[in-house]
């Protein structure tokens, strides 16, 4: 039996898959985010933290459950986390203002005052992230 | 004596191992692929008044208080009130917010809103909300501060 064509397509599937898969968007949970007609295309910026909130209020970043801001052991990750990543990162000129950006993402049905905590966290003494962005779908053209 | 004829030995090339393991890696691709999502962001920023660098308080500052409350009679399940005036509907909101622009415009002000969610409030309702505020141009939004549970 002439294996040879099945194999040629086996391997264009295989380059097919490789190219179209986004190992990039690991850090990004599975939520369904809400529409917004403002909304600007996300370009990936070095050193871009993303926090992903999902429906419960659990927190999520780079596949790593972080549990509930509610729990202290929790809030206390997230800030250790956050703390050192603004540490490797540079400041604004003359601030303490970390250069960083931070990208939140929740859940539609996520209550914003989960939100309103990792905000909070974020202008905290000694990591002070102000360039906070929201994430958002967006229209289709 | 003859000379023996060299003979051509067929070598058959087995195939199975490289076909197995060419289908575990077109399953493992298939099994965790995701296509690229139409994701995007809204550009807000935390403002800058915490700390020692903070930022110099302006003086003439035209304030928009945004109350955010749960209502399920109205579109999106929201009611959303404008310094104290509940707005009908987002065509109103979006003309209020406008209106106080134009204001702080012509009065070479700064036009700052801040939202108040109530608790119940969700992620979607306040985006549709930050939303309008950035069609009607209003891009200086904080947001009300929020306690840890004890």
């Amino acid at each position: 039996m002439d294996m040879t064509p099945m194999i040629d397509v086996v391997f264009l599937m295989i380059i097919f898959f490789m190219i179209v898969s986004d190992m990039s968007q690991q850090d990004l949970a599975e939520l369904e985010l809400p529409l917004a007609e403002q909304a600007v295309d996300d370009e990936t910026e070095e050193g871009r933290m993303i926090v992903n909130i999902l429906p419960d209020g659990h927190i999520e970043i780079k596949q790593k459950a972080y549990g509930n801001l509610d729990e202290p052991g929790a809030l206390a990750a997230l800030r250790g986390y956050l703390a050192a990543e603004v540490r490797k990162g540079e400041k604004d000129p003359g601030t303490t203002f970390s250069s960083r950006s931070l990208l939140v993402r929740a859940d539609k049905t996520t209550k914003f005052k989960e939100v309103q905590k990792v905000m909070r966290i974020c202008g905290e003494t000694g990591i002070q992230i102000y360039k906070v962005h929201l994430a958002a779908a967006q229209n289709e053209q | 004596m003859a000379r023996k004829k060299a003979e051509i030995e067929e070598v058959d090339l087995d195939l199975t191992p490289m076909i197995d393991v060419v289908f575990l890696l077109l399953i493992f691709f298939i099994v965790t692929m995701k296509f690229k999502v139409l994701e995007g962001k809204l550009e807000t920023e935390l403002p800058k008044d915490v700390g020692v660098n903070s930022s110099p308080v302006d003086e003439l500052l035209e304030k928009i208080e945004i109350d955010i409350q749960p209502d399920k009679s109205r579109p999106h399940g929201i009611k959303v009130l404008v310094n104290g005036r509940t707005m009908p509907n987002f065509e109103t909101f979006r003309g209020e917010l406008g209106r106080w622009k134009k204001l702080g415009d012509a009065a070479g002000t700064v036009t700052k809103a801040t939202l108040y969610p109530s608790s119940t409030i969700n992620y979607e309702q306040v985006v549709k909300v930050v939303d309008q505020c950035l069609i009607s141009q209003l891009t200086d939004i904080t947001f009300a501060g929020v306690a840890f549970d004890k």
